[in-house]
């Protein structure tokens, strides 16, 4: 349907923009079209809201936070990860 | 100047979480921030494009800076809330007008347009619509100018004026 809409980004553009709106970076005309976006579509509202919280949750841990058994896992996770790359 | 502003239930601004005062306090945008930071609000041809669940006349106060689909001024207050807006009548004239189009133009798009807006919210019924009107009309230019209707009506249903 957002194919017929002149001006206005999709929902795949939106994901894409995510993260320079919420750095204030994106200049007032995107910012409007990705707001305009926002009014009537709750999946990009929800996906906004979960970027929001990730990044809020993220930013208040630091790495004394976990425990030592925490940092091994995460370590062994991340190196699986590489391993699979 | 008196314009419109659309807030979430609380009066709270949906984009940054704001919660604006209701007692006629003034708001300033901060200073020396970056153009698009300030106090957003409608004029009336503005409307349909930023429709949310609480409507509210304000005062502007300061600069105002014109914008295609909104204003930005500096400072300004809440003055009171448009308790005639009803999303459901809003709704309803949306499913009107996306049937007249899709008698107008019998598609099975159009179609799918009219099943589509019976279930949806007042914002994205204003967008349905609008996409709808451009399938009918095949021109672009056809969504803004049902978002202009979408005004139009607004204006009229709700007795709004700007001073």
């Amino acid at each position: 349907m957002s194919s017929r809409v002149p001006d206005q980004p999709t929902c795949r553009e939106i994901v894409e923009l995510v993260t320079d709106y919420l750095e204030g970076r994106l200049p007032i005309e995107a910012r409007t079209r990705l707001e305009q976006h926002l009014v009537y579509c709750d999946w990009c509202r929800v996906y906004l809201e979960q970027i929001r919280q990730t990044i809020r949750v993220a930013g208040s841990v630091s790495e004394e936070s976990f425990g030592s058994q925490t940092r091994e896992d995460l370590v062994r996770l991340f190196r699986d990860w590489k391993g699979k790359k | 100047m008196i314009a419109f502003k659309w807030l979430s239930r609380g009066a709270i601004a949906p984009f940054t979480g704001f919660r604006w005062p209701a007692d006629r306090s003034w708001v300033s945008a901060p200073q020396g921030a970056p153009e698009g930071s300030g106090i957003h609000a409608c004029r009336v041809e503005h409307l349909a494009w930023w429709i949310g669940e609480e409507l509210w006349r304000v005062e502007l106060d300061g600069p105002i800076l014109e914008r295609e689909t909104q204003i930005e001024a500096s400072r300004a207050r809440l003055l009171d809330q448009v308790t005639l807006w009803d999303p459901a009548a809003f709704v309803r004239a949306c499913v009107a007008r996306t049937e007249a189009f899709a008698a107008e133009a019998p598609t099975a798009e159009l179609a799918d347009y009219v099943a589509l807006i019976k279930t949806v919210d007042a914002p994205t019924a204003s967008f349905v619509a609008s996409v709808a009107a451009v399938a009918a009309r095949g021109t672009k230019q056809a969504f803004a100018e049902e978002r202009a209707w979408q005004a139009r009506w607004l204006a009229r249903a709700l007795d709004l004026r700007e001073e």
